[in-house]
């Protein structure tokens, strides 16, 4: 049973909103965690995700996981084309130089050099983002110590690192992968890192920026391929777990409709079923633009800030499909590299191709050709598939929230097709294997999993979106306009991806916030 | 023979004019070389047909200083502004979107297309004006080196920052929307008429190589509500008798403060010895000695071509060589026995005194663009156009017409053929989409120019053919333009100085760089008054 009347509610059981109730309830507070869906995980789960960074060293600092069992792949990604080419990217960045030495002798020149010159600026990149946005305003000690940080680490980069920090920001990805490499596919894999998720073409400004927020925390160029045994989802049950045995309480299938509110100050939340639960705070875990424009009752935020909420930029542009299959598939291109399959394999032959995909969803059409990001992750997790047979996990990409002249309803179908279309150039005969096909639109994702826009990171990680500008500029630093309301998913500083900062951050401020009060 | 000169400017475009002006106003004997027969470089007019004054390249003034025409008295050596009322945008459906300098006017132009944007259009302006104050100041500085906080580059970023902080929040959000967003999705939030951000966002991609989608291109809205003519924010014109007229002012300006010019003198090599320039020769085999060479040509044509790479450090080298220029627009002149007539609203009246746009939607101007990423000119491109002769006669014999037509997309670097093949067809494609639009326009065609980015690049030393000897995107802004850590007009090469579009603050003709190099080359910290009347940066000598 719940109390009437907690400390603390949390909205939301993704991870960030577990990450947040396992902090909150070691730190004594009564917390409760409020899932409209029938599970934990929100976005880090099976069906959405099947890799993860490595588990931020402040979040393995915070948390004891027990019964994870982590797999690193040895080839977290292979760039495969029509033609049969591989470029395995492995673990040991030696390798991979070696493997480029074959297909493009120059390329493998240079990756040593852009591993290290990237990884060294990369470092004052996450230096900023592992901690609370600092406020430019008013400077507080711990921001001065947090920005004073980042501006040692950027003076002891050699001019060369530090200039190309600044000069890859804005950068289209498209220019970046252009100034080292001269492969078309190796340049396409790793241009697609940056766009994933992001409502960006390759030759979009600010694609380099994407990609340097994505190596902050995974700093492998093309990403660890971090998986789980059990999958992403055994990554959220584990905090879940945490979080409970921390002496917060999880009831699912329960969404909420409003927060109550009083004077400036949130007292509490109503559910969809009529219930109300009292409360010292609201931790929101779902993003800003759900909290602030559904969740809070419309007149209690000025019409300015109400504005520029439904500005964050939000379109989500990433579909999902899940695959079972009755065999395992066969890459012809694999075929020299058998363990690739325990590691990802990215389609999308070359940055033009990426930027045609692109092209189609400036005119509210899904790519006719999209790029692939493909992972089978029970080729080495036997939990997930029935012997013999296997899932297939994609992400593809370009697939905008908002379709001219059709619905998501109407188009699911010819975005599976496209996506078979495209996986059988790569891996013919794949369609007659498939069992079942499983299709999550970016309409899925904001009706179903309630993400901002259907964006995977509640709002794009654009210079204008991020540190203090994140989620807006004037609302950083977890708190909303509503007293006693905290907003601490993706949507929050850092931002999104499988990191649980946001949630960490937003769960310390509001633990020093409620001794305060 | 070698005469020795204080020093020797390269390029006689309206950048190097500024600069050897105000050299030889500091008592420096000063002298210009033009490799072209006439001076201005892209800002310049040339009676290309008898009777008809183009200005060939650049065609409108707005962003050129006030300063500078203040310093230099450049009204009493000819310069004189008039006035380019309004932009005219007509559309297929018959509709047209006419926004002239009468606010009220246009208030009702928009609110004819949507109520809420005419509102919005008050607060909207308002907010421009604001932002652009706040970032004209930039214009005039020397951009400090941000990984060698001298005791200068500290308190100078420090200042900024401080300005930063002491706007209005809703200020601060727009200026770092401004930086970073799409003009479209900057609109976006604004207006919901499509023509109207089609045509607004337009300004955002001249010159670049980047779609009204493309993030970065939001900031040169800003640009409209910085143009200055006698005091007036958003002011653009034409100087009487073409762009030329600028240069000319300018020249006229140099040469009383006693500078020499000398066209039909292309400089050959720079002469470097001991990490030092020390003079240059010219094509001709002249040989002329300075203590200081200023190149307002871009970055390649004076490192790779002049100066020789094996003088410079290999970094830079390697900066130099990754300087994007990627041209992405073309000209058509045309000399015009009548005027054209548009469909969307016929007759000769004053919107065709403004600029005329060919942007009929987002949408058109994105597909325009995707036809140049794949290296093609676009089939049906955006334009901007304007007919200087109703405004100035003196550039058109009696009754006759010139029209001057921005066209973009060009991209230097196309997919299949060259662009000496391909001229004729993008001259036709130009022809044919104003006559969608005004179809008598094939039958009052006297004579057509067509300027090609491979002729920006052959004829005007426009590398690669870009209008800003470079593009302006973020990374090759402010401290990174040209290379990073050279963005103080200085270069590897001693005495060597940089002072054309290829420094900060760009192109346009603004005439910036060229008086920022002015005094760096003079050793005077930032562009306080030549007579030292502001000490502050960060205010402009009034």
């Amino acid at each position: 049973m719940t109390p009437a009347s907690v400390d603390i509610i949390v909205i939301g059981a993704g991870h960030n909103g577990l990450v947040a109730a396992e902090r909150l309830a070691r730190a004594g507070l009564s917390t409760l965690v409020l899932e409209r869906r029938s599970t934990v995980g929100g976005a880090a789960s099976n069906a959405l995700a099947h890799t993860m960074p490595p588990v931020h060293p402040a979040l393995a600092r915070a948390l004891t996981l027990n019964g994870v069992e982590w797999m690193t792949p040895d080839i977290p990604l292979t760039a495969v084309n029509a033609a049969g080419k591989a470029i395995p990217f492995y673990r040991d960045h030696g390798k991979t130089v070696e493997a480029l030495s074959v297909t493009s002798g120059s390329d493998a020149a240079r990756y040593g050099s852009f591993v290290q010159q990237v990884n060294d600026a990369v470092r004052v990149v996450a230096s900023v983002l592992e901690k609370p946005a600092p406020d430019m305003d008013a400077p507080s000690f711990r921001d001065v110590l947090t920005l004073g940080g980042a501006a040692r680490k950027f003076r002891a980069l050699d001019r060369r690192t530090a200039y190309g920090l600044l000069r890859w920001g804005p950068m289209p990805i498209a220019d970046f992968v252009q100034e080292w490499f001269g492969d078309d596919l190796l340049r396409a894999a790793i241009a697609a890192r940056g766009l994933l998720g992001s409502k960006l073409g390759p030759r979009s400004a600010g694609g380099t920026l994407s990609y340097l927020y994505q190596l902050a925390f995974d700093p492998h160029p093309v990403g660890s391929g971090l998986t789980v045994t059990g999958g992403i989802s055994a990554f959220s049950d584990a905090i879940a777990k945490a979080a409970t045995s921390a002496g917060a309480t999880i009831r699912v299938s329960c969404g909420v409709r409003q927060m109550l509110i009083e004077g400036d100050a949130v007292t509490g939340v109503s559910l969809d079923s009529g219930e109300t639960i009292a409360c010292r705070a609201v931790l929101s875990a779902v993003g800003p633009k759900q909290t602030l424009l559904h969740l809070v009752e419309p007149g209690i935020i000025a019409p300015d800030t109400v504005t520029r909420t439904r500005n964050i930029r939000a379109h989500g542009i990433t579909a999902k499909v899940n695959l079972s299959l009755d065999t395992l598939p066969v890459f012809p291109a694999l075929a020299a590299h058998p363990s690739a399959l325990r590691g990802r394999i990215h389609v999308g032959p070359d940055v033009d191709y990426l930027e045609r995909a692109f092209d189609a969803s400036k005119y509210g059409e899904m790519s006719t050709d999209p790029w692939l990001e493909i992972a089978v992750p029970s080729t080495h997790d036997g939990s997930l598939a029935p012997a013999g047979k296997h899932v297939m996990s994609i992400y593809a990409q370009y697939a905008p929230r908002t379709l001219r002249g059709t619905t998501w309803t109407a188009a699911r179908d010819t975005l599976l097709e496209r996506v078979m279309r495209t996986l059988e150039t790569v891996a013919p005969g794949i369609t007659r294997i498939v069992v079942n096909a499983e299709v999550i639109t970016p309409e899925d994702l904001e009706v179903i999993y309630g993400m901002d826009g259907g964006h995977i990171h509640h709002g794009e990680h654009a210079l204008d979106q991020m540190l203090v500008a994140r989620p807006l500029l004037g609302m950083h630093g977890y708190d909303s306009p509503v007293r006693g309301l905290y907003l601490g998913s993706a949507g929050s500083h850092p931002g999104g991806g499988i990191t649980g900062l946001p949630g960490l951050l937003a769960a310390q401020h509001i633990t020093s916030d409620l001794k305060r009060r | 023979m070698a005469t020795k000169y204080d020093a020797v400017i390269i390029g006689g475009g309206h950048n190097g004019l500024t600069t050897a002006a105000y050299l030889a106003r500091a008592g420096r004997k000063v002298l210009v070389l033009e490799r072209r027969h006439v001076l201005g470089g892209a800002a310049v007019t040339e009676e290309v047909f008898p009777g008809f004054k183009f200005s060939v390249c650049s065609y409108v003034v707005s962003l050129l200083r006030p300063e500078i025409i203040r310093e230099l008295d450049l009204a009493r050596h000819g310069l004189e502004i008039l006035p380019l009322d309004g932009t005219f945008t007509p559309m297929p459906s018959g509709d047209y979107l006419w926004r002239t300098n009468d606010h009220g006017q246009t208030r009702r132009e928009i609110a004819r297309h949507s109520r809420i944007d005419a509102e919005a259009y008050d607060e909207y302006s308002q907010a421009m004006v604001e932002m652009g104050r706040f970032v004209k100041p930039i214009m005039a500085m020397t951009p400090p080196d941000p990984t060698r906080p001298g005791f200068g580059g500290l308190r100078e970023l420090a200042g900024l920052a401080n300005r930063f902080r002491n706007l209005p929040l809703r200020d601060r959000y727009n200026q770092l929307q401004l930086m970073t967003m799409s003009a479209v999705d900057f609109l976006d939030q604004w207006f919901e008429t499509d023509v109207l951000k089609a045509t607004m966002s337009a300004s955002g991609i001249i010159g670049t190589f980047l779609g009204v989608r493309s993030p970065g291109t939001a900031y040169v809205l800003l640009h409209h509500y910085m143009g200055e003519i006698d005091g007036a924010y958003r002011s653009w014109g034409f100087s009487r008798g073409g762009t030329g007229a600028v240069s000319n002012a300018i020249a006229g300006a140099a040469r009383a403060a006693g500078v020499e010019i000398r066209t039909e003198a292309g400089v050959a090599k720079i002469i470097v010895s001991n990490g030092s320039a020390t003079g240059v020769i010219l094509e001709n085999g002249d040989y002329i000695l300075a203590d200081v060479i200023a190149s307002s040509v871009d970055p390649r044509l004076t490192f790779e071509r002049m100066t020789g790479v094996e003088h410079l450090p290999d970094d830079f080298v390697e900066d130099i060589r990754r300087y994007k220029y990627r041209g992405s627009s073309g000209k058509v002149n045309l000399a015009l026995d009548a005027l054209p007539n548009f469909t969307a609203m016929p007759g000769n009246g004053p919107h065709l005194r403004g600029a005329i746009s060919i942007s009929p939607s987002v949408d058109y101007m994105e597909r325009a663009y995707d036809d140049a990423k794949y290296g093609r000119f676009s089939r049906r491109p955006y334009m901007d156009i304007v007919i200087p002769s109703l405004t100035d006669p003196s550039v058109a014999p009696p009754g006759k017409h010139v029209m001057s037509c921005f066209v973009q997309y060009a991209p230097y670097h196309l997919a299949e053929g060259n662009w000496d093949d391909q001229k004729d067809a993008f001259g036709d494609t130009v022809i044919n989409t104003i006559a969608e639009h005004a179809p008598n326009i094939r039958d009052i065609i006297l004579h057509r120019q067509v300027v090609t980015p491979l002729d920006l690049e052959r004829e005007w030393g426009l590398s690669e053919g870009n209008i800003f000897q470079g593009e302006l995107t973020l990374e090759q802004l402010f401290f990174l333009r040209p290379a990073p850590g050279w963005a103080s007009y200085r270069t590897p090469i001693r005495n060597l100085y940089m002072c054309g579009s290829a420094t900060h603050p760009g192109g346009g003709i603004m005439a910036a760089p060229g008086r920022n190099a002015a005094f760096a080359i003079l050793g005077r910290a930032n562009a306080a008054g030549p007579r030292g009347a502001a000490r502050d940066p960060w205010t402009l000598p009034v």
